[in-house]
């Protein structure tokens, strides 16, 4: 964003002896009780009469691991997240410089065939549990949903800290068991592979990453359901389901999946420790188990949870889109219904994974038509992103860039899973690299738009501003590495090159060259959005409470909000209103029209919401209408 | 370094490989099809996201914001949804069609069993020949795989034929196919992959699709069954690898180790090649079971396994007795023991029983059990020049397990010592002093009832023939009677010789034919050569090769076929050369059945089998039973084929024809069950005639 001109100076800046004088009276420092939740006794304002903004809302470490903010749960989790998310990379990175030869011998001494098997399972695990799944909604969906409905917090604050705890133990134990056991499985457990490995600890094994899988599995559970109470108990007044944020249509639709799938992958894992600890055959052929079956239950669940991913993507998507266009959401209703379609529809399209695996010819039918009915709903919410930039006002900053982004690879994703739903082209590409590169095409549209959302909601979190050019080269550095990784993916995959080989035929090679070179600049990407991030929050310029001019509740409130994000309940307006908004250039950022009016000292809603609740009461009303 | 070649085609967008089955066209048309649907919307959406960001582009903060644009258009939200809805219905039914195709093999198919295990395929084919990284499969007929696994998950994936099946242990999956595309002349074979990731060796789960002409394929089936070798190779870590060889072309068969920690000294393998034998310098012994080897029907194990021993010296050579109830162990201070085996069991088990059934001066190089006359003989060369032959005496046992006694009939004291030694039967010896060679002869008497073998120096062929130390020596014969020797030497080389006999197969000369250079320049080392009928396997020292050349009988010369692969650098080789069921199967037909049954439809005594018409196996017999009434048997399988020659009378056949034949087949209680599945084996491929050249050239002289 530009900064303010200089012609502006004449207004009084923020907190500058002239506007706070006006307020005349400091708060009493006082600890306020509401509810379950305690503040922490830290003088008030002076000026808004609001409480400090929830980064200085207590202090030390205790402050942050103790509390029930869902703002701060929201800020640990991406940390976490993004910690994950480098630790996977490093992994996919390591492996695929071991196949820049084909080479058995030369790469025997880098990456050994086990090795690289337990790289790829790492990666896999990682990025699935740990990264794409929690990604957007524990992050992004912690911090901005309960600020979206207009919230103080979620509806189970000490449930939501529980899901972290849940997350982070589960996490740690996961990931510790993989590595130190040495897990090859992939991270689908595939039986009976995984309770027979080579590994003569191989039940050990399986059962403490299983137990891994089975804790996060429940921190998801737990967050899905507090989101879901929370948007159907703690919308503010006037906001009607359809006039909630696309993000929050999607974010519901993903607790759905979470809370109704979720708990098959427990039940999977269960029986897969019951049969490993207690050797019951439920799986494994020796004891007269089927592994056909395991292949149901897995993508009973695990076929709902690439919707977990990829609808909070798409949730904000729509907000990137709508809020950068400043153009109203074009086809709210039929892009939040096809939310709620491929929530539903992905629960019945689990056996596409299985056309290969001996199924029944008939099964395979039903799950083939099934899959491409959701081509649709994805369809859909294409078309009318496009059709939202179409006459917008669109600003290029480093969310647009990732939106943008994320539809070129979006569309490669969805477009190539038509090869992978049509039974007789799938016979050939199933199990082939070309699967390989579509579902990172899907997995990856959700880093992009996760990224997208962080530098959207970066001066929300941050109270910093980033800088501009910094992310906007990250995010072209990851966009060039990403299709340069897996666009020939796609080439060699049609071509018959197997997925998960350590050796491969030196025709592929030309292939694996250029996909690792895309891998390095991908990781060099992400490198400098980490850079970004950190110039930002070291010398970022101060975020207005309105940089973008987004009209959803977030927006209204300061950047960083404060503790209870709102001192009084806000109405809700069309969270897509932008017209209502205005530049100001004092702010460098957007502020509603009548505020613009009512004069230069109410730059921040949040100062006009408590000064006009204060000195005059009516001009809320002016403001909310 | 890279190969840049497939880039036109991939630019042409042309770059699915090799159309070579008949789904293969029907899966690149939708291929094709979704493509360039997709290269449409995608190029579409693209575009207009482009066009759009540039054109809409925001400049300024404080630019006004679009009003009055529309946020809803119901009849583009059906037009968005409708197109994509039929176009992909269409998709849906397109592929569906195709591929319910996949699923409906055609009756007429040949069927060929598969068998996955952690790391390697087994294809068994409809005479009961098998193969392994290779997979041949009929031109223009359907091909129907039924797959099995022993382990995990594992999947059944040829890119040119576009097809892929998942095989899962504990149920039959299939896969059918019609190759449509040659291989051969200019065609290369079709690579075939393991496609479900089934742990360390997934990637190596992999070999190629050969597509014969039907007389071409009937022909390698034919040859699969019964050209049978084994190279068991011991890596200079002590690490054992099983490869069997066919046609010169080499398949890993299963790996092993644990039992020696450097290259062993001495290995042996059995004579049915289903076992082996191998010492190392600190008398330790392993016995690997190959099992499954001269029985292409059975299980062959992912990996070797060993019975471990111990003897007081260090290990030299070996000499097994046929049917592999004892071994001769000889040691580095010239000393022979005697040991027992039983190798039957799941257990395999070898035991010392007499730690010193002779003595020799110098390290044993060489141990040859030959027969003559109905009697046992031992041959036994040391470093020393000694060559004696001892005559196998009563048995010794201990503990339930026996072996036979030494008693010497023989003695030549050769004027130099030996480096090594090689044998042919009963009559040649080839053996080295330094880098020289020379040739001796064993005469037996002619009256077998009676008086010792002598063994002489041939005095004319006694030859320098290398720059170095020889480390090898052996002697080989065609199955025309041309007799070669082969030696080895650290001069890095090896040499061919013709060796001339007369009409009473005395030796008269030696002409060296040919000479090779090891595979790896500089100054190289033939660490060990083995010979292996008409091939010749050579290992440069500490490289991980084994060179394969095919000799030419006629001229002597040899030519480079290929090279075998170990898993890492190799101490050691031993080969064995077994017999398939089908070979056995038609030796026991020449023994037991064709004196009375023909091949062709040659009258003889009784019915012939009548190979022209696709012999007895799945033809139609008319019998009668004992009480007179009649059935048609139809078609002839396993169980009417083992009836018949059990209880022959149990149901008299018509022959299929041409009779009345005398009488009834005695039975032949005498064949045990695995002579009988042997000749079920040989029924069921037509029956054959295997090439009738493998007998008598084996290099070990059986």
């Amino acid at each position: 964003m530009t900064p303010p001109p200089e012609s502006a100076a004449a207004l009084p800046a923020p907190g500058s002896p002239e506007a706070s004088g006006s307020s005349g009276a400091t708060a009493p420092a006082a600890s306020v009780a509401v509810g379950d939740l305690s503040l922490p006794a830290t003088p008030y304002d002076a000026v808004t009469g609001a409480g400090p903004n929830f980064l200085k809302a207590g202090s030390g470490i205790g402050s942050w691991l103790l509390t029930l903010d869902h703002k701060r749960i929201g800020i640990m989790y991406l940390v976490c997240i993004m910690a994950a998310m480098a630790l996977g990379g490093f992994f996919a990175i390591m492996f695929r410089t071991a196949h820049l030869s084909p080479d058995q011998g030369l790469k025997a001494g880098l990456v050994t065939a086990d090795f690289y098997n337990q790289l790829f399972t790492l990666h896999g695990a990682v990025m699935v549990f740990l990264v794409i799944i929690p990604g957007v909604p524990a992050s992004l969906g912690n911090f901005v949903l309960p600020l979206m409905v207009g919230a103080k917090d979620v509806a189970f604050p000490r449930l939501n800290l529980t899901s972290f705890y849940l997350w982070l133990a589960g996490a740690l134990f996961f990931v510790t068991s993989i590595i130190v056991t040495g897990l090859d499985t992939g991270w689908t457990f595939y039986t009976p592979y995984s309770t027979r490995t080579a590994n003569t600890h191989a039940a050990v094994v399986v059962v403490l990453a299983t137990t891994g899988a089975f804790i996060l599995g429940f921190s998801s559970i737990f967050t899905g359901m507090n989101f879901m109470v929370t948007i159907h108990k703690l919308r503010a007044p006037g906001m009607t389901w359809f006039r909630m944020p696309a993000f929050l249509w999607g974010i519901y639709a993903t607790a759905l999946i979470q809370v109704l799938a979720t708990p098959v992958l427990a039940i999977t894992l269960l029986l897969l420790i019951a049969e490993n600890t207690m050797q019951i055959g439920i799986f494994n052929p020796a004891l007269g188990g089927d592994p056909v079956l395991f292949q149901h239950f897995f993508w009973f669940y695990s076929h709902p949870a690439v919707y977990i991913m990829i609808l909070p993507a798409m949730a904000v998507m729509s907000e990137l889109i709508a809020v950068h266009s400043h153009k109203h959401l074009f086809g709210y209703k039929f892009i939040v219904m096809s939310s709620v379609a491929i929530a539903i529809l992905g629960f019945l399209v689990w056996g596409h994974h299985m056309f290969t695996s001996g199924q029944s010819n008939l099964l395979s039918t039903i799950f083939s038509a099934l899959t491409f009915l959701i081509a649709i709903p994805s369809a859909i919410k294409v078309f009318n992103w496009l059709t939202t930039m179409y006459k917008g006002s669109i600003s290029l900053n480093t969310p647009c860039l990732y939106a943008i982004a994320f539809m070129f690879i979006f569309t490669i994703g969805g477009l190539t899973g038509l090869f992978l739903s049509t039974l007789n082209t799938d016979i050939h590409l199933h199990d082939t690299y070309f699967v390989v590169a579509h579902f990172h095409y899907v997995m990856a549209g959700t880093i992009f738009a996760l990224f997208g959302g962080i530098y959207h909601w970066w001066p929300k979190m941050t109270g910093k501003m980033y800088h501009e050019n910094s992310g906007r080269l990250a995010c072209a550095l990851m966009f060039i590495g990403f299709n340069l990784t897996f666009l020939p993916q796609f080439v060699m995959g049609s071509q018959g090159m197997p997925r998960r080989y350590w050796q491969y035929d030196e025709v592929f090679q030309i292939y694996h060259v250029a996909s690792t070179i895309g891998s390095w600049i991908m990781g060099l990407g992400v490198l400098v959005m980490f850079w970004s991030f950190f110039r930002s929050l070291t010398g970022g310029r101060k975020a207005p409470a309105n940089p973008w001019g987004g009209a959803s509740m977030e927006w209204r409130c300061a950047s960083p909000p404060p503790h209870f994000n709102f001192d009084e309940t806000p109405k809700e307006a069309d969270p897509y209103a932008f017209t209502q908004l205005v530049y100001d250039p004092v702010e460098g950022g957007y502020i509603h029209r009548a505020d613009f009016k009512a004069g230069a000292k109410y730059r921040n809603k949040t100062v006009a919401v408590t000064r006009s609740a204060v000195e005059t009461p009516s001009s809320t009303e002016g403001k909310e209408g | 370094m890279i190969d840049l070649s497939g880039l036109p085609s991939l630019l042409m967008m042309q770059w699915l490989p090799e159309e070579a089955s008949s789904f293969a066209p029907d899966v690149d048309w939708v291929f094709w099809f979704i493509m360039w649907l997709s290269v449409f919307f995608f190029v579409l959406i693209v575009a207009l996201m482009v066009w759009f960001a540039l054109k809409y582009r925001r400049v300024n903060p404080g630019d006004p914001f679009p009003e009055n644009v529309s946020s809803h258009s119901t009849a583009l939200e059906l037009t968005w949804s409708i197109i994509p809805s039929i176009l992909i219905l269409f998709i849906f039914w397109w592929g569906f069609k195709a591929w319910i195709d996949m699923y409906t093999p055609p009756t007429n198919a040949e069927h060929i069993g598969v068998r996955a295990s952690k790391w390697q395929w087994e294809f068994t084919y409809s005479n009961g020949a098998t193969s392994s990284t290779e997979l041949y499969v009929p031109y223009e007929k359907p091909v129907v795989l039924t797959m099995r696994s022993d382990d995990v998950l594992h999947a059944f994936y040829v890119p040119a034929f576009r097809t892929k099946q998942d095989v899962v242990p504990g149920r039959y999956t299939r896969l059918w196919f019609k190759p449509t595309k040659l291989t051969g002349n200019g065609q290369d074979p079709y690579r075939f992959y393991c496609a479900e990731y089934c742990g360390t060796g997934h990637s190596i789960m992999k070999g190629h699709v050969h597509v014969l002409a039907p007389e071409a394929y009937k022909e390698q089936l034919a040859m699969l069954a019964s050209d049978v070798t084994r190279v068991l190779v011991a890596g200079n870590d002590g690490s054992m690898q099983v490869q069997r060889v066919q046609a010169g072309k080499a398949e890993v068969r299963g790996s092993g180790g644990g039992v020696h920690g450097a290259a062993p000294t001495a290995m042996r393998m059995s004579p049915d090649t289903s076992w082996a034998l191998t010492g190392d310098a600190e008398g330790k012994i392993g016995l690997w079971a190959l099992t499954g080897l001269s029985k292409a029907t059975t299980a062959e194990p992912a990996t070797l396994g060993h019975g471990d021993a111990k003897a007081d010296n260090g290990v030299t050579a070996f000499a097994i007795s046929d049917r592999s109830e004892y071994a001769f162990v000889g040691h580095t201070n010239g000393s022979i023991s005697a040991w027992g085996l039983a190798v039957a069991g799941a257990a395999p088990m070898i035991k010392q029983v007499l730690a010193n059934a002779a003595q020799q001066g110098g390290a044993i190089l060489n141990l040859e059990l030959l027969r003559n006359g109905g009697k046992d003989y031992l041959l036994a060369i040391s470093a020393d020049g000694t060559i004696r032959i001892y005559r196998l005496g009563t048995s010794t046992e201990v503990s339930g397990i026996s072996a036979p006694t030494l008693e010497q009939v023989a003695e030549l004291k050769h004027t130099s010592a030996f480096s090594c030694a090689g044998t042919l039967g009963k009559q040649y010896i080839l053996a080295a002093s330094g880098n020289a060679a020379a040739l001796f002869g064993i005469s037996w008497p002619v009256n077998s009832g009676g008086g010792a073998p002598a063994i002489s120096h041939v005095a004319a062929c006694s030859f320098a023939t290398h720059t170095g130390p020889i480390n090898t020596c052996r002697l080989l014969m065609s199955s025309g009677g041309a007799i070669f020797g082969v030696t080895a030497s650290n001069d890095g080389t090896f040499k061919v010789w013709r060796v001339d006999v007369d009409a009473n197969g005395a030796i008269t000369g030696a002409t060296e034919t040919d000479s090779v250079v090891g595979t790896s320049p500089g100054p190289v080392q033939v660490a060990e050569l083995t010979v292996d009928s008409r091939y010749v396997l050579a290992v440069t020292a500490g490289s991980t090769d084994i060179a394969v050349y095919e000799l030419d009988f006629s001229s002597g010369k040899t030519s480079a076929r290929g090279t075998i692969v170990a898993a890492g650098a190799i101490g050691r080789l031993a080969v064995g050369r077994g017999k398939s069921p089908i070979q056995s199967g038609y030796e026991l037909y020449l023994a037991k059945c064709s004196t009375c049954h023909s091949l062709e439809g040659k009258a003889m005594a009784c019915p012939p089998f009548h190979r022209e018409s696709g012999g007895l196996w799945g033809s139609t017999r008319n019998v009668r039973n004992k009480d007179g009434s009649t059935v048609t048997i139809n078609p002839v399988g396993e169980d009417y084929i083992r009836q018949s020659i059990l209880m022959p009378d149990s149901q008299i056949s018509d022959g299929g024809g041409g009779g009345p034949w005398p009488g009834t087949m005695s039975n032949f209680n005498e064949l045990t069950p695995r002579d009988i599945d042997d000749l079920i084996a040989w029924f069921r491929t037509g029956p054959v005639v295997p090439n009738a050249g493998t007998p008598g050239t084996d290099a070990t002289g059986k």
